[in-house]
Formats: C-alpha cells, sequence, structure tokens
C-alpha cells in the first residue's frame, strides 16, 4: 500500500515523527488537565482559608460577646479591658471580604455578617466603656438586653449561609478536581493505546512493504550471482528501487559483456577450427608437394638415361671411327689426324662433361626423390631397440670411423624409442654420418651419442606421445651462428669439399622426426663442435599391469641377444 | 622351340630408351626379333588383332613393360594379360625408372616375372640390360599347354 512512495529515511522519521506528534497533543492536553486540576486545589485550599477565616472571627466575636457578658454578671469587670479587642474582629472580617471578594453572594453575606459583627462590637465597646465609667447598672441593664442576643444570633446564621456557600463551592471544586483526576487518568490511556496502535500500524505498513521489497531484492541479487533473468523491476522510488535499478543495470552489462565474451569465444573457436583446417591443408599441401615433387623427378629421370645412353653410344662410336681411321692408311695423313684431334678433344670432352652433368643431375634428382620419400612412406610404429640401432650404424661406420681417427662413444644404457626403425635409424645415421664426416681435421675427433635424462615430455604436435631427448655431440668444424638457422634446408651445403652428398641429409632428419612427433634442433659452436639433439616417442605404457611385468626380461634378452 | 624363335615385344613410349634398350640387347649378343610400341594400348591392340603370341603355332613371345606411358600405362597392360588366360603365360618384364618399393611389389603380386629398374647411371643400366639379354638368350619359356 506504501509501495516505497517514501525512502526508508522518511519512513524511519514517518515511525518515530508520527506518534511523538501525537504525544505532543497528548503532553499539552495534559498539561492544561494538570494546571485545571492545580487551579482547582488552590481554590479549595482559598475555600479552607474562607471557612476557617469567617469561623475565627465568629469565634472571636462570640469570646468578645461572652466575656464581656459573663465579666459583667459576675461583676469582675476589672478584668474586661485587659480581654477586649473589638477592633481586631473587624480587621479580620476585612481581611475575609478581601478573600470572598470575587464573589457577588458571597459580598452581601460578609457584608450583612460584617454589619452584625459592628453591632456587636460597637455593643461590647459601650460595655466596656460604661464598666470604664464606673456605671455597672448601665452595664447590666445594657447586657441583658436582647438585642445584642439577636444579633448575634444574626450573625450566626450569616456566618452559616457563608459557610453553605464556601462548603458548595468547595463540593463543586472537589468535583472538577476529581474530574480533571480522571480525565487526565483517560488521556494518559488513551495516549498510550493510541500510541501503541499507531506505531504497529505505521510498522506493519512500512515493515511490511520494505520486508517483501527486501526479499524481491535478495531474489534478484541471487538471480544476478546465478545468470539468471532478474524479471520485471520493483518499481517505487525508496532506496531499494534504487539498488534495484543498480542490480538491472549490472545485469544488462553483465549481459553485454557475457555476450562480448561469447562472441569472443565463438571467434576464437572459429580461428582455431580455421587454423586446424589451415594446418590439415598444409600437411595436405606438403604431401602433395611431396608427391610432385616425387613424380617430377621421376620423370626427369627418363631424359637423364637418354642423355646418359647417347653420350655413351658417343663415346662407343667415336671408337668406332677412331678404329676406323687407323685402318684408313691410304686417306691423307693430315685429314685423318684431324679427325683424330675432333674425336679425342671436342667429342671426348663434350661426351664427358654431359656425363658429368648428368651424373650430377641424377644425384640431385635421386636426393628429391628420397626427401619425397620420406615424407610419403608409410611407417610401421613399434618398439625401437636404440641401443642396438646405434651401435649397429657404428659397426657400419667403423672404417670411416678409423680413416677419419676419431673416437666414438656410444652409450650403453639407451631407452627404447617407438616409431618406424628404418626410420629411426636413418635419423641416427645421418647425424652419426655428419658428426664423423665434419671431424675437424686439426684435432683428433670425438663424437659421443646419448640420451638426457629425465621425465619423458609431451609432445607438442602430437599429445598422446611422450618424447626422450636424444644427442649426437661432436667436436668438429661446427656451424657458424648465422648458417645455424639453414642447416634443416633441403641442398644447403656448408662444409661441401669435406664430405659427398647432395644436403639433404638433416632436411630427410627433420622431415623424419616430424613425422615422428618429434623435434631435431642444434647447437654449435665454430670450431669447437656441434650438438644435435632430437626428440623421439617413448614407447606407450602397456595397458595391463601383467605386461609391464613381463617388459623388462623381454628388453633384458634383446640387449643381450 | 629355341630362345631366338622368341619375339621381344618392346613396350616403350620413349624412343631414346627404345633405341638404347634395343641397342644394349643386341650388344649383348641378343638376335631376337625385336617388335616395338609405343605405348600399352598399342601393345594390348596388337594382342586382339592377332591373337599373337597366343595360337601356339607362331613364335612364343616376351614382353618388355615399361610403366609410365601414356594412354594406358604399363600396370594396367600387366593386370589385363594377367587377367587373361589367353595371355597370363606370357613373360613380363618390367623395365621402368621406377625404383619405389611399393610401385615394385605391386607388380610382382599383379605377376610380373622380373622387375629391372633402369638407373640413371649408365654402367648399372648397360649391366642391366646385359644380363637381361643373356637372361633371354637362356630363359626357357613355358610350353604352350592350353590351345583353344
Amino acid at each position: 500500500m506504501l509501495k516505497g512512495r517514501f525512502s526508508i529515511l522518511q519512513k524511519g522519521f514517518l515511525l518515530i515523527g508520527v506518534p511523538i506528534a501525537f504525544q505532543l497533543v497528548f503532553v499539552a492536553l495534559f498539561l492544561r488537565e494538570q494546571n485545571d486540576a492545580a487551579n482547582s486545589e488552590k481554590w479549595a485550599l482559598h475555600t479552607k482559608d474562607v471557612m476557617a477565616k469567617a469561623e475565627s472571627t465568629f469565634r472571636l466575636t462570640l469570646e468578645e460577646f461572652s466575656d464581656t457578658r459573663s465579666a459583667v454578671l459576675v461583676g469582675k469587670e476589672a478584668t474586661m479591658a485587659e480581654v477586649s479587642r473589638p477592633a481586631d474582629v473587624l480587621n479580620e472580617i476585612d481581611e475575609l471580604y478581601a478573600l470572598i471578594a470575587d464573589n457577588a453572594e458571597q459580598i452581601a453575606h460578609v457584608k450583612a455578617y460584617r454589619a452584625t459583627a459592628t453591632l456587636v462590637m460597637a455593643w461590647v465597646n459601650e460595655v466596656n466603656d460604661l464598666v470604664a465609667g464606673k456605671q455597672v447598672a448601665e452595664a447590666r441593664k445594657k447586657v441583658s438586653d436582647a438585642a445584642v442576643a439577636e444579633d448575634v444570633k444574626h450573625m450566626r446564621s450569616e456566618l452559616t449561609a457563608i459557610l453553605d456557600i464556601e462548603q458548595q463551592l468547595d463540593d463543586a471544586r472537589m468535583k472538577q478536581v476529581a474530574d480533571v483526576r480522571w480525565r487526565i487518568r483517560l488521556l494518559l490511556g488513551l495516549m498510550a493505546v493510541i500510541a501503541l496502535v499507531l506505531a504497529a500500524a505505521l510498522l506493519m505498513a512500512f515493515s511490511g512493504g520494505i520486508a517483501r521489497r527486501m526479499s524481491a531484492l535478495m531474489n534478484k541479487a541471487r538471480a544476478l550471482g546465478e545468470r539468471k533473468p532478474l524479471g520485471s523491476p520493483i518499481g517505487g522510488q525508496d532506496e531499494i528501487a534504487e539498488v534495484d535499478h543498480a542490480f538491472h543495470e549490472t545485469a544488462d552489462r553483465l549481459e553485454e559483456l557475457h555476450r562480448t565474451e561469447r562472441g569472443l569465444r565463438d571467434d576464437a573457436e572459429r580461428r582455431a577450427t580455421e587454423l586446424a583446417r589451415v594446418n590439415q591443408d598444409l600437411k595436405a599441401k606438403t604431401l602433395e608437394n611431396e608427391t610432385f615433387v616425387y613424380s617430377v623427378s621421376h620423370d626427369l629421370r627418363s631424359p637423364l638415361v637418354n642423355l646418359q645412353g647417347f653420350s655413351q653410344e658417343l663415346t662407343e662410336a667415336s671408337d668406332e671411327l677412331r678404329r676406323i681411321s687407323q685402318r684408313m692408311t691410304e686417306a691423307p695423313g693430315e685429314s685423318r689426324q684431324r679427325l683424330l684431334d675432333v674425336l679425342d678433344n671436342e667429342v671426348a670432352e663434350s661426351v664427358k662433361f654431359i656425363q658429368t652433368a648428368v651424373t650430377r643431375a641424377s644425384a640431385i634428382i635421386d636426393a628429391l626423390l628420397r626427401l619425397s620419400r620420406a615424407g610419403r612412406i608409410e611407417y610401421n610404429w613399434a618398439v625401437v631397440p636404440m641401443r642396438e640401432i646405434v651401435h649397429r650404424i657404428v659397426a657400419a661406420m667403423q672404417s670411416t670411423i678409423r680413416r677419419r681417427g676419431a673416437v666414438v662413444i656410444a652409450a650403453d644404457d639407451f631407452p627404447d624409442a617407438y616409431g618406424d626403425a628404418t626410420a629411426i635409424e636413418q635419423i641416427l645415421g645421418n647425424l652419426i654420418g655428419n658428426a664423423v664426416n665434419y671431424i675437424d681435421p686439426a684435432r683428433p675427433g670425438h663424437v659421443e651419442i646419448g640420451a638426457i635424462p629425465g621425465e619423458p615430455q609431451p609432445s607438442t604436435e602430437r599429445p598422446d606421445l611422450l618424447l626422450r631427448t636424444f644427442f649426437v655431440r661432436d667436436n668438429g668444424v661446427g656451424i657458424p651462428p648465422a648458417y645455424l638457422p639453414k642447416i634443416f634446408v633441403a641442398f644447403q651445403r656448408l662444409h661441401g669439399q669435406l664430405a659427398p652428398g647432395e644436403g639433404i641429409g638433416l632436411a630427410l632428419v627433420q622431415r623424419m622426426v616430424e613425422r615422428h612427433g618429434g623435434r631435431v634442433w642444434a647447437e654449435s659452436q665454430e670450431a669447437k663442435g656441434t650438438t644435435f639433439f632430437v626428440s623421439l616417442p617413448v614407447p606407450p605404457k602397456p595397458a595391463s599391469p601383467m605386461i609391464e611385468t613381463e617388459r623388462p626380461k623381454e628388453i633384458v634378452t634383446e640387449i643381450r641377444s | 622351340m629355341t630362345s631366338e624363335a622368341v619375339n621381344i615385344l618392346l613396350v616403350e613410349d620413349d624412343d631414346g630408351h627404345a633405341t638404347l634398350i634395343e641397342k644394349n640387347l643386341r650388344r649383348a649378343g641378343l638376335s631376337n626379333h625385336f617388335t616395338r610400341f609405343k605405348d600399352g594400348q598399342e601393345v594390348l591392340d596388337y594382342f586382339r588383332s592377332k591373337n599373337a603370341c597366343t595360337d601356339g603355332t607362331a613364335s612364343a613371345c616376351l614382353v618388355l613393360l615399361d610403366i609410365n606411358m601414356p594412354r594406358v600405362d604399363g600396370i594396367q597392360v600387366l593386370k589385363s594379360l594377367k587377367a587373361n588366360p589367353a595371355t597370363e603365360t606370357i613373360p613380363i618384364i618390367m623395365l621402368t625408372t621406377t625404383d619405389d618399393p611399393r610401385e615394385i611389389d605391386r607388380c610382382y603380386q599383379l605377376g610380373c616375372n622380373v622387375y629391372v629398374t633402369k638407373p640413371v647411371e649408365y654402367e648399372p643400366f648397360l649391366e642391366a640390360i646385359k644380363r637381361l639379354g643373356l637372361f633371354l638368350q637362356v630363359v626357357k619359356l613355358p610350353p604352350k599347354t592350353t590351345n583353344k
């Protein structure tokens, strides 16, 4: 009902302010009543004063009267003068008059009362004067006069009237005081009840609204945390509405961020797919290129066969011509000599050049064929006993090693690799051959082959394979830093004079290592030596533990055999 | 039936190769009759039209077959000859520049009798041709058992 038209602060003020306003009204009313009560009490005291004054004046008058009368009657006049104070009585009555000066009815009565009192006091004074003048008889006569008794009687009746009126006034005032007291009690009770009801009503009105809205707000906060839709806004103008508004804005911003993020992720996924496709394409292209190189180099062999064959035919024909010319003795010596010169010099030289060129072209074509075949040939994946392979390679190279005067040290504890045994043998054969071939003639050659200890690392190309790094280290001529990046490029030869070859050995090695999911790289210092590193897959872990326990034995026999 | 009676069918698209092969085989002492075909289709047509080498009366045949040829290549010729009962007994020598082991395997699986790689280095090629000539001189072709 009070749907956030007021802010929480305003509601707080209302909760406190409204009851306080009511209480202020009540306090004002209460003070007024209290004032009335105090007035009534004052007036009640006043009445008591008036009554006491009236009674005391009458008592004094009566005392004067009876003292004078009895003194005269018993003849003890001498004592009279001492007690007689007629003037005091009238003064007292004047004071009484002052007290009731606001009451017209009482004024009449007090005036009458004073008049009779004056008469009585006059009588007392007369008697006293007579006694003082020794006119005792005259005094006695005066005392026995019935008129004064009548005056006293009259005075008493007036007094009774005054007292009655005051009593009535007093009664009325007492009633008034009681009324006021009752009203105050009523007011206090009412005030308490109204204040309670009001506070409760306000509290319920506000807290109901706040609690409902707060719970809605909490639900939204939870929804925001769980990235669910927030629903419609709470509405209103209070702080809750503001927080709600902030929630909605946050949700909108989050949604936007989420959208952006999703967009980015989609983008990344698309790019990854694209990259994978490009990679696939590249692989296909590489294979295509290798196939192309293969067929082209193959086709190139055909004309080479002819070149070589017919140059041989030319040689044969020249020999034949030479033989014929030698038999032609009748021919002029000069012409015959010229013929022999042509055959021996021009023809023979041309044929020699053709044959050299053909041999060279053929070597290049063979290299290309080998290179393209390295990428095309099917691999036969198996556990490869590295120790056996390395020792076999070293044994096969023994004559070259001896000729170069080198020392080759192969580790005796090679771990097995996993891949195509022929390819791996070619890889190591190439690297070891290079090390032996590029020995520095200035110092004794030293080649070391081993495996780098440590845990196998996963392959970046083939995450299903773990790779171990092997190395071939030499103290040979080394590779200049500028040349190091080119060593794996086909047909690049640095030390052509040191050993024969087409410069495809390392390109072949790289291609074969890549096909194993591994990597080959080199570290070199010129005139100090080169170390080639090659990472190759380790054998996959056997699935069942039974085989695992059997495997080491197998390897042991393999090495021993 | 003497080996001289064997007709050598040389299927080779390259004229130079054909000349070199014939010359060197002759130099090795071969006196057989040579018939030259420029591609696979020609030799298949020859077998189809003349019933050559299959009628049992004419001289027997031996095929020197190149692989890479236009129209119909050597593999198809090999397949076709080995698939036909009339020609399946004709000895076939594959003579090619290809040294792809898979290709060689395939030819043997298809039933070729000998596979000779034409080396670019002339000496080994010459040696191969000469040996082939000697081989052809001594080879006894299977007698015609089927005579339909």
